[in-house]
């Protein structure tokens, strides 16, 4: 029932708390099946590290099927790990073999400071969004849905970008932790919407302004983000943001 | 509702200029800088390859060239103008961005990943820095004549017989070897700064990244092709004093 | 235990409307005196916080996820209902509601339901203004599928994500009001107590989650919109940190919980690989459109599924059920799975599996339009089995998915505790026994944008209740407990982990709790669960300390809490004596399908804590069915 065992040795990061140094630190677990998630090893080596006494690893995650976005670990030095369009969670031990020796770390980056192990604070993306990345509408008195038909090559590009689950593998993968590929996604989505369309220039701005003052790094077209992306958003959308940002500075 | 609107709407109260000036240093702003003076470098580069090739058509056709751009103050001074601002320009941007880089990643992974991301992408400022120290060369040798050899004798017409200084020059193996790498140095530099500079001004749409990518490529070194086609003309005798 | 259910008066299509003109007002200068606690902020939480910050109030807001985009709601894939009709195939507001009625078995109020169908056109629009992303037909207009065997197409979505981008509109709509200083957000906050003065629901007590810190925060009313429990079963398609613990706590301070025993079983998940399973992964239920599901007719077959000859297949769900086939309800094609295994026949890696076969539809319309329809379905399954469906038969099995009980709340979604309201999946109230596939969004969505905003201001302006503040001795002591307890489980220095705890209990509850129920399972589950409780007070191991980011001492609270509220739910299930919806008992059976008992249980069943070792009260809520004749379901 549980496939093929494998032995692995775990170098992962631990760090007491939001001050602490940290360190890597090196971890043999047995008894790794083939088809546990990457996720359900990670338990297993927690539980054996619990018999020990010690505490277990801290690590951000929930929905454990790709889609929350708060699973975040730079597996052998690429954020998810390294397979297209794949969480952490999601992804299975069946791409490792026995012996192996495996890197796990933190997101790193400034703007996303180290809480404890693997846990990270990626609360600039919530205050990045909060300068913006939203429609300016209450709730109540909207018109009937259907009232503004929407042309559905508009409706698929914008579902496009809007897939992003906020997990920060972009910044993480990125050798100057851009936020470029997360914060332009979101301009992509509202902007490729008649109701998004009104505040598009303020929406960039502003954003583009939070972004620079938590500390993320700049664009250097790499695409490095597009290629750890889970959720595969294109590059294309940093251009689009780049157009209504360089806009926004004349008309906005 | 309203409410929400005056406070996400904080108005900076800068003029157009300032609100520019603030933008350019920020970082999608320095890099709209950097793919702007980029953009007029790699102009200047395609200008200077066009004259560069009439010296397949001959001494006299390459000289006459040189006479018309010095017989021209206007359009020779606006290249250097344009070159004096721009290069220090798109190096201030570059170092700007640099700065900001480092200070968003101070810890390194410990494990360092392959990666998709090509070479040249990967080390646009030692590129950046290895073509500006050639130039510095290349304008010592070829405008300023301290280095290299140069002719000794005028044209029959008086003026500086900058052909054959050209040829004179890429007859030195090591002249000629500097200048290829220098090319190619700066191929990689394009390879990515064209496409790069597309993404920074959002000059394309989806369909065309691919294209792009490529185009930015052949195009970086394409130009370094022909660039370096006039040292391998001189040394392999096409070109002849 | 006081239960009004508050229903208003008149024909079931004019009691909405006519509530809301009669409910008290609040003037806007006012509103902004009051400060209200939103614990949750899922699409009920996010949607209500949002709307009731807009409407003036001033909000706390709590999750414990490291950003509010991320609550469990961001996993639907399937989509939400509406009574649109855009399809002009003849859905109606009348009609929703009653399907929704008869889906949940006749036990949900039917007041709520209807106006649920009501609102549930609103909730399009205001989406649709928000900017999600719905599908859309080629003119330009809103597309829409049929779901979960209705008979009318009223389902909207986002390919397969639809509960991802309904939450993103309510999460960026909450932002706005975060950005003009209307909320407070705390995240990384998971909520441990609630507080109660003088008999209303005055404010909560929270746990910081990175630095351990732990806190009071008062208010004049407190919303819950937690989610569901499903996780008291270990193995579920519920995120991992879904947790009872913000309704326990509630019950454990006075609030009814309602029908616990409700809990629906999803057909069409990824069977459990190993002892080592975390959560199971859902497989939308749009797979049954097209995939054929069977098993071999002999049992312990382990041929490969093509050696299987198709006269020695049992295709159970179309041979059973043949109007409806592959795509009879959810409760009714789970149980049939079990069954079949349960006789052996069922296949894969341990036995609880049956195959969803699309070979025939492979042939009949083409690879391509198969990939076209579900290749991201594929392709997940792909990822997590390393299987590949085009050519081999997908491997199915139930799993736990959705709880329809919750706390009791009344026609205003508040609590039997004054000033305590409860949205979305935290409550009881629409589902009945069992929940229609795309409601659940719905729901959420409804109560937080649409009836919340209206409801609560009543309260507020009806039940003038002096200020409190923190430092009153209700918070104070509550302080206190919150500390002793976690100081408790960090004393008791066991052997085994809380994980083990958790995934033990979880297999009792699942084994005799879980799709089939009996008497005599119950009873003994309810010997089971006291003495594991007993034994994780005694032998827990909880590292570390309170003070920092401990995510054993975190899980040991839930669990906790679950190992108390599995018991009632056991309790719930034994003494309910019928099988209804998702609730089957095996000695209510009419060859194969849950046979309700209406002279005895046409009611909502709603507990009162008790204290430590004594038995809850079962108190009851009769429903009463004027507007929709309860019938039988049948879908033979
Ligand atoms: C895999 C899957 C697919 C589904 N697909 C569909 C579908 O297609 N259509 C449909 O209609 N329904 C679907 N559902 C059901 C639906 O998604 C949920 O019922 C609904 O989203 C619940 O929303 P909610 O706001 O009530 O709770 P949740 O989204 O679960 O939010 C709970 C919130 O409470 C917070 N919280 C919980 N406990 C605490 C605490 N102690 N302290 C502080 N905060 C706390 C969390 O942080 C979170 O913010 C699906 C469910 C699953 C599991
Ligand atoms: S845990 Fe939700 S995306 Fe990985």
């Amino acid at each position: 029932m549980s496939g093929k065992l494998m032995k692995l040795t775990i170098h992962v990061w631990r760090q007491a708390n939001k001050g602490a140094e940290g360190a890597m630190k090196s971890y043999v677990v047995e008894n790794v099946s083939e088809h546990m998630s990457f996720l359900e090893m990670m338990d297993t080596l927690n539980e054996q590290i619990q018999a020990k006494g010690e505490e277990p690893v801290a690590f951000d995650h929930d929905c454990r099927e790709g889609i929350c976005g708060m699973c975040s670990m730079v597996i052998n030095g690429i954020p998810h790990g390294g397979h297209r369009g794949v969480t952490t969670c999601q992804l299975h031990m069946r791409h490792f073999k026995d012996g192996d020796e495996i890197y796990v770390e933190p997101w790193r980056a400034q703007a996303f400071p180290v809480l404890r192990d693997l846990v990270v604070d990626r609360s600039a993306f919530d205050r990045i969004i909060a300068k913006g990345g939203y429609v300016s509408v209450n709730t109540g008195g909207a018109p009937d849905a259907n009232a503004l038909p929407i042309p559905k090559k508009e409706a698929d590009l914008a579902m496009d970008a809007a897939q992003c689950i906020g997990c920060g593998a972009c910044v993480a993968a990125c050798k100057n932790a851009s936020a470029m590929l997360f914060v332009a996604a979101k301009a992509s989505h509202l902007g490729h919407l008649p109701q998004g369309q009104p505040e598009q220039l303020d929406r960039v701005k502003n954003m583009a302004m939070q972004m620079d003052a938590e500390g993320f790094g700049n664009c250097s077209n790499l695409s490095q983000c597009e290629a750890v992306c889970p959720k595969e958003i294109p590059v294309r959308v940093i251009a689009e943001f780049n157009r209504d940002l360089i806009k926004a500075q004349f008309k906005g | 509702m309203a409410e929400a609107l005056e406070l996400k709407r904080e108005s900076t109260g800068d003029t157009l200029i300032g609100s520019l000036m603030k933008f350019a240093t920020s970082s999608v702003g320095s890099k709209v800088v950097m793919a702007l003076t980029g953009l007029g470098l790699w102009l200047f580069v395609i200008a200077h390859l066009a004259g560069n090739l009439t010296a397949f058509a001959g001494k006299e056709t390459f000289n006459h060239y040189a006479e018309a751009l010095k017989g021209n103050p206007p359009l020779l001074w606006g290249v250097r103008i344009a070159l004096i601002l721009g290069f220090p320009i798109h190096i201030l941007a570059a170092i700007n961005t640099s700065m900001r880089n480092r200070a968003a990643r101070p810890v390194a992974y410990a494990f360092e990943p392959r990666t998709e991301a090509t070479a040249a992408s990967k080390s646009m400022i030692l590129t950046g820095l290895l073509v500006l120290a050639y130039f510095a060369f290349h304008l010592a040798h070829f405008t300023w004549h301290i280095t290299g050899p140069q002719p000794t004798t005028l044209l029959p017409n008086g003026s500086y017989d900058a052909y054959s200084m050209l040829v004179m020059g890429f007859q030195q193996p090591i002249i000629s070897l500097t200048y290829i790498v220098a090319q190619v140095l700066l191929a990689a530099h394009l390879s990515h700064g064209i496409y790069s500079l597309f993404q920074h001004l959002g000059l394309w749409g989806a369909k065309w990244t691919p294209f792009l990518k490529n185009a930015s490529l052949a195009i970086g070194y394409g130009l370094c092709a022909a660039f370096a086609s006039i040292p391998l003309a001189v040394m392999l005798g096409f070109i002849k004093p | 235990m006081k239960l009004n259910s508050a229903i208003p008066e008149g024909a079931i299509e004019d009691k909405w409307r006519k509530h809301k003109l009669a409910l008290p007002l609040i003037n806007p200068a006012n509103k902004r005196k009051y400060k209200i606690i939103v614990v949750g902020t899922g699409l009920a939480g996010a949607s209500a916080a949002a709307s009731l910050s807009e409407l003036g109030y001033q909000i706390d807001a709590f999750c414990f996820q490291d950003s509010p985009r991320r609550a469990h709601s961001i996993a639907a894939q399937g989509g939400i209902n509406a009574a649109k009709n855009y399809q002009n195939d003849g859905d109606s507001i009348r009609r929703l509601a009653y399907d929704t009625v008869k889906g949940g078995d006749f036990r949900a109020r039917e007041a709520n339901v209807y106006r649920l169908a009501e609102v549930s056109v609103n909730i399009i629009d205001q989406c649709v203004a928000q900017g999600v992303p719905f599908a859309r037909e080629y003119g330009g207009h809103l597309s829409n599928r049929s779901f979960g065997g209705a008979q009318v197409s009223r389902t909207f979505y986002a390919r397969g994500q639809t509960g991802q981008q309904l939450l993103i509109g309510a999460y960026q709509a909450l932002e706005k009001q975060v950005n003009a200083g209307a909320v407070k957000m705390h995240t990384r906050h998971e909520m441990m107590e609630l507080v109660v003065v003088d008999g209303h629901a005055r404010g909560i007590i929270t746990r910081d989650m990175v630095n351990g810190k732990v806190e009071a925060w008062a208010a004049d009313a407190v919303v819950l919109a937690t989610g569901g429990y499903g996780n008291v079963f270990y193995l579920s398609t519920n995120a991992k940190g879904c947790n009872v613990t913000a309704n326990w706590r509630a019950a454990r301070k006075g609030a009814g919980f309602a029908n616990p025993c409700y809990t629906q079983i999803h057909p069409t998940c990824i069977p459990q690989a190993g002892d080592y399973q975390s959560k199971l992964t859902l497989m939308s239920e749009s797979l049954r459109n097209d995939g054929r599901v069977w098993v071999p007719k002999k049992a312990g077959d382990t041929r490969s599924p093509d050696q299987v000859p198709e006269d020695e297949r049992d295709y159970y769900l179309e041979r059973k059920y043949p109007s409806f086939g592959n795509l009879a309800p959810r409760d009714i094609a789970s149980r049939a799975a079990k069954q079949v295994c349960d006789e052996g026949r069922g296949v894969g890696p341990g036995g609880r599996g049956v195959f969803l076969d699309f070979a025939d539809s492979i042939k009949r319309l083409g690879k391509k339009v198969i990939s076209e329809r579900y290749g991201n379905l594929f392709d997940m399954y792909t990822t997590i089995t390393g299987e590949d469906p085009y050519s081999v038969p997908m491997r199915i099995y139930p799993a736990v998915h959705y709880t329809m009980g919750g706390l009791w709340v009344d026609y205003n979604l508040m609590s039997n505790l004054p000033g305590l309201h409860v949205l979305g999946e935290a409550n009881f109230s629409d589902h009945g026994a069992n929940r229609l596939g795309a409601s659940a969004l719905m729901q959420g969505l409804a109560d937080g944008y649409f009836v919340i905003p209206y409801t609560i201001g009543a309260y507020l302006a009806t039940a003038k209740q002096p200020k409190v503040t923190t430092d009153h001795p209700e918070f104070k002591k509550a302080v206190a407990d919150v500390n002793a307890r976690q100081a408790k489980f960090l004393s008791i220095k066991g052997k085994r982990t809380v994980d083990s705890f958790h995934r033990q209990l979880g297999q009792l509850m699942w084994n005799k709790c879980g799709m089939a129920r009996n008497e005599k399972g119950l009873k003994e589950l309810l010997q089971e669960i006291p003495a594991l409780r007993e034994e994780f007070w005694r032998n827990v191991n909880v590292p570390g300390s309170a003070e920092s980011l401990n995510v054993a001492l975190e899980q040991a609270g839930r669990v906790a809490d679950f190992l108390e509220f599995g018991e009632l739910l056991a309790l719930d299930a034994l003494e309910r004596n019928e099988s209804c919806g998702g609730h089957y008992r095996e000695e209510w059976d009419d060859e194969g399908e849950a046979k309700r008992d209406d002279s005895k249980f046409m009611h909502a069943a709603v507990w009162e804590w008790k204290g430590e070792g004594q038995k809850p009260e079962r108190h009851v809520e009769p429903l009463v069915f004027e507007a929709f004749k309860p019938s039988v379901r049948s879908y033979k």
